[in-house]
């Protein structure tokens, strides 16, 4: 069976700790839809940015906002047009960015026989006119390899999907039927599926 | 779905788990002018909405657009929407559209707003053309689920056995009775 909604994913986690009334839609206004509006988006990115799965990968040329003097703040003074010091270019975080999981050069040439290790932070530029999550780093024409907010769940594979379930069953457990044993028991599977979703085998 | 009841009918039902040598005939709320038929008068309408408020039965569900409220919402919500007429309990507000895969959660609440000098009640949240799910009163006894249907026969009976037939001890069975019921009956079809 293929999940195709976020009915269907509610529905499974549900059964597994055997609530008897699946949802029809997620805004249908039954307990367990309440519950589920509230927590699905929040738990899907969680698991989503917990591992670095390969079919939430992306990678985009980074957008550049702000670049250091050439050569540095000795004769000019630092202003707010400038990255915080000491780093060189300031870059928008992608749009629908969950983790950045790499910053690297654009390779001038291919394939890359001497890699080096990018160094790169994320702050938050209250300069801009909306302060704004950036990347700050010392590369030039820089791309990021993140992690994205994939929504649709036919791109997801299996063992995400198990452990989306097992995640959200927790959390409902907690929402529709709290009982110490249970809850327990349901943090235990969901620790479980996490630690077999095996996220790097695509 | 309980074919073929009426107001009339259920009231009768009460009637014989309280003070069973009572029957009443005509329709609610007026009944038919006995003792019993005007108590029945008073609690019936009360107690089936009572009822509908209490859980989320899936026979009262109903679904509407919303009517906007034609003033300034109150601080700090961005829309303001008339609470419906037969709006029992607001189940969940819903967007116009959403994406399928990503639906996020609405934020509202519910109170009073002056609206050409009269306190009005509005729903207020941060969306346009926002959409109802709730609980309506907008249901006739045909609809009634047969737990629903139970339940009221007991509120009832527990409502008559106090006022018609003086009898506390009865009475407090029956609410208990129809609570358990309520419990029962709340959950959707399966």
């Amino acid at each position: 069976m293929t999940v195709a909604s976020p009915e269907e994913i509610c529905n499974l986690a549900l059964r597994r700790i055997a609530y008897p009334y699946p949802i029809g839609n997620i805004y249908e206004g039954s307990p367990a839809a309440r519950v589920a509006v509230e927590i699905y988006g929040q738990t899907r990115d969680e698991l989503l940015r917990s591992a670095d799965w390969d079919f939430a990968r992306q990678a985009v040329g980074l957008t550049l906002l702000k670049t250091a003097p050439v050569g540095g703040y000795g004769a000019t003074p630092w202003t707010p047009t400038n990255p915080p010091p000491p780093w060189i270019y300031e870059y928008a975080y992608p749009v629908g960015c969950l983790l950045i999981r790499s910053v690297r050069p654009t390779p001038a040439v291919i394939p890359e026989f001497d890699p080096q290790p990018n160094v790169f932070v994320l702050g938050n530029d209250a300069s801009l006119s909306v302060p704004t999550k950036v990347i700050l780093t010392n590369l030039p024409y820089a791309q990021a390899v993140f992690t994205a907010q994939i929504t649709d769940p036919t791109q997801w594979q299996v063992s995400f999907v198990e452990a989306l379930i097992a995640a959200l069953a927790t959390r409902f457990q907690l929402a529709l039927a709290p009982s110490a044993e249970a809850n327990k028991e349901r943090e235990q599977e969901e620790a479980q599926e996490g630690a077999m979703a095996v996220p790097r085998r695509g | 779905m309980t074919t073929g009841s009426t107001a009339a009918s259920i009231v009768n039902q009460a009637l014989q788990q309280s003070v069973a040598q009572a029957t009443v005939t005509g329709v609610n709320p007026t009944f038919d002018g006995s003792a019993a038929g005007n108590a029945a008068g008073i609690l019936y309408t009360p107690a089936v909405q009572l009822l509908l408020r209490q859980e989320d039965y899936e026979f009262a569900r109903a679904s509407a657009a919303l009517t906007p409220s034609g003033v300034t919402p109150i601080y700090p919500w961005s829309y303001g929407y008339l609470y419906p007429t037969d709006c029992m309990k607001i189940r969940s507000v819903v967007p116009a559209t959403w994406a399928a895969n990503d639906p996020q959660p609405v934020r509202w609440t519910d109170s009073e707003q002056m609206i050409s000098g009269v306190q009005t009640r509005i729903i207020f949240c941060n969306i346009p053309n926002a959409v109802l799910t709730y609980s309506t009163s907008n249901v006739t006894e045909n609809e009634f689920d047969s737990v629903f249907q139970e339940a009221l026969v007991r509120l009832l009976a527990s409502e008559l056995a106090l006022g018609l037939a003086g009898r506390p001890d009865l009475s407090e069975k029956k609410l208990s009775e129809s609570g358990g019921l309520v419990q029962i009956g709340a959950g959707r079809d399966s």
